[in-house]
């Protein structure tokens, strides 16, 4: 009896994850790097309830026959919950080790010794040696040291971090920041922190210079902040906030139908 | 009188049928693609059904008794089958490069676990750790020549189904339609496969292919509700009269055998 609540009470928690999907995208919108996440819903399997053919073989019965198999859907499930990666919009900060990027591609971090992972949140800050490492303490790859004295730092589209140092000022170079770009991006596993692991689902990391054919561009100077559309998720909202009453709705028609079952005899 | 019992019986069940297809509809509501399912009813067969008099009205019948054929009674209804009912779903733009949905009456073709040919109209398509093109639940796109892979690049896809990749054209997508009368089902996992595993459908089809929108169910909460409102209304209906039945039966038992 508990199988026809299925399909309306699979209506309600697949719709309360998109809820809580949206919350989560809209707690993140002035997360730098910050992708939006989405719901993709699949139906559930269907049952046969009757098989098709002829019913009733007396010879003083006209036979009943039915034109097809009913099949009746389980409801609805959350296949996954998929990234979409477009890009953020630009805040421009002034804080030079600020960096964004904008186009294909991520930050390469070493998470440990021997664990890379990856980044769209490019605020940056350099540690009492000058090594430039991410807001939560993790190395910046290839590895990039601002020497002391620097005055200034620069960052161009190619990811190339140049300083201006000593009296009179002269502009060297001290690092080449590099990019990591997936075949499937929406296969990376978050971690927390901003930060995204390579996975097989993922594909391996192909790693080349910003502003590379089929790479990104970096922009010193400019942070990119979340990709989330309140629009969007608003509009998201109602519909699964709608969809989840549908189901509630639908759910509580089937239980009156089954107490008045219960309720033939008393 | 037993019959019915099972008449109206019959009737409650063929409307909770019904109603375990619209909670079904209804949960699917968002499900990109999605296509809502209607329950046609039919009448049970009809009986025959003998009139019984003792005493000068009784008239030679077949049995040879005193009974004669007076007529059939139904015996309640049934859910025939399920269809899907595959009228187009609205297109909400999402601005997602391999987001397609199709304007029209044609499937997407994607290939299941096993390789088997599946049908499908969900559209939400991302590519897989090797560039080929995969539906959520991991079915692969078919284009002419197999699955689609598509290195990264940017994407673009016509009305007519031809995918681009940095400008330049590296597959068709294949879409087909069932004739008219063809039997199919939904499977579920937003699939569907024909009832005939050899009937082989249409190729020529007039579908738009939109990159950047997805198609949503075809459920109309409205239509919904109120079907499930006057399903609810009729198993009542039937509910009721199963009483009386009962309450008529309890009389001739217990009153009318009263010693």
């Amino acid at each position: 009896m508990l199988s026809v609540f299925r399909a309306s009470a699979s209506g309600m928690s697949t719709n309360q994850t998109q809820l809580d999907v949206i919350s989560n995208n809209l707690a993140n919108i002035n997360t730098p790097g910050f992708k939006a996440s989405r719901v993709q819903f699949s139906e559930l399997l269907y049952h046969r309830i009757t098989p098709p053919g002829e019913y009733g073989t007396l010879p003083t019965m006209s036979p009943l026959t039915l034109s097809a198999s009913t099949w009746v859907g389980a409801g609805v499930r959350s296949e996954s919950t998929q990234q979409v990666f477009t890009n953020g919009s630009l805040q421009r900060t002034d804080n030079p080790l600020d960096v964004a990027i904008q186009g294909d591609g991520f930050f390469i971090v070493e998470l440990d010794e021997d664990l890379v992972g990856y980044s769209r949140d490019g605020s940056f800050t350099v540690d009492a040696e000058g090594v430039l490492r991410t807001k939560s303490g993790y190395r910046v790859l290839p590895e990039v040291v601002v020497p002391a004295g620097v005055t200034d730092i620069q960052i161009d589209e190619a990811g190339i971090v140049y300083a201006e140092i000593g009296d009179p000022a002269t502009t060297i170079q001290i690092g080449e920041l590099q990019l990591a770009r997936f075949t499937n991006p929406n296969g990376l596993l978050p971690v927390g922190d901003n930060l995204l692991l390579a996975t097989v689902a993922s594909g391996q990391a192909e790693v080349g210079y910003p502003a590379s054919e089929g790479f990104g561009q970096t922009l010193g100077g400019n942070l990119e902040m979340s990709n989330v559309d309140i629009a969007d998720q608003m509009t998201t909202m109602i519909m699964a906030q709608r969809a989840y009453s549908l189901s509630a709705r639908s759910l509580q028609t089937l239980d009156e139908m089954l107490g008045m079952a219960n309720n033939l005899r008393r | 009188m037993i019959r019915g019992f099972y008449a109206a019986a019959a009737g409650m069940v063929a409307q909770l049928t019904r109603q375990e297809v619209v909670a079904n509809n209804l949960a699917n509501v968002n499900t990109p693609g999605f296509k809502r399912d209607v329950t046609p009813l039919i009448a049970g067969r009809e009986l025959p059904t003998a009139g019984d008099f003792h005493g000068t009205l009784s008239v030679a019948s077949r049995t040879g008794s005193h009974r004669w054929f007076i007529g059939t009674v139904g015996t309640g209804s049934l859910v025939d089958q399920s269809i899907p009912d595959l009228s187009q779903g609205p297109l909400r733009q999402t601005g997602n490069e391999l987001d397609l949905a199709l304007h029209g009456d044609a499937h997407f073709i994607v290939q299941g676990y096993a390789g088997e040919t599946l049908y499908t109209r969900v559209g939400s398509f991302s590519r897989d750790g090797e560039g080929r093109l995969v539906s959520p639940e991991g079915f692969l796109l078919v284009g002419q020549e197999g699955p689609i892979v598509l290195p990264p690049g940017e994407v673009r896809v016509d009305e007519d189904g031809a995918v681009l990749l940095d400008g330049q054209v590296v597959d068709q997508i294949k879409l087909t339609a069932f004739a008219p009368d063809t039997p199919y089902r939904k499977v579920g996992f937003n699939v569907f496969v024909p009832e005939d595993p050899d009937e082989a459908p249409l190729e020529q089809v007039s579908v738009l292919v939109k990159q950047g929108y997805l198609e949503g169910s075809n459920v109309d909460p409205a239509e919904s509700m109120t079907e499930m409102m006057s399903i609810m209304r009729a198993y009542e209906a039937n509910q009721r009269i199963l009483q009386m039945q009962d309450q008529a039966l309890e009389r001739a038992v217990n009153d009318l055998g009263r010693v």
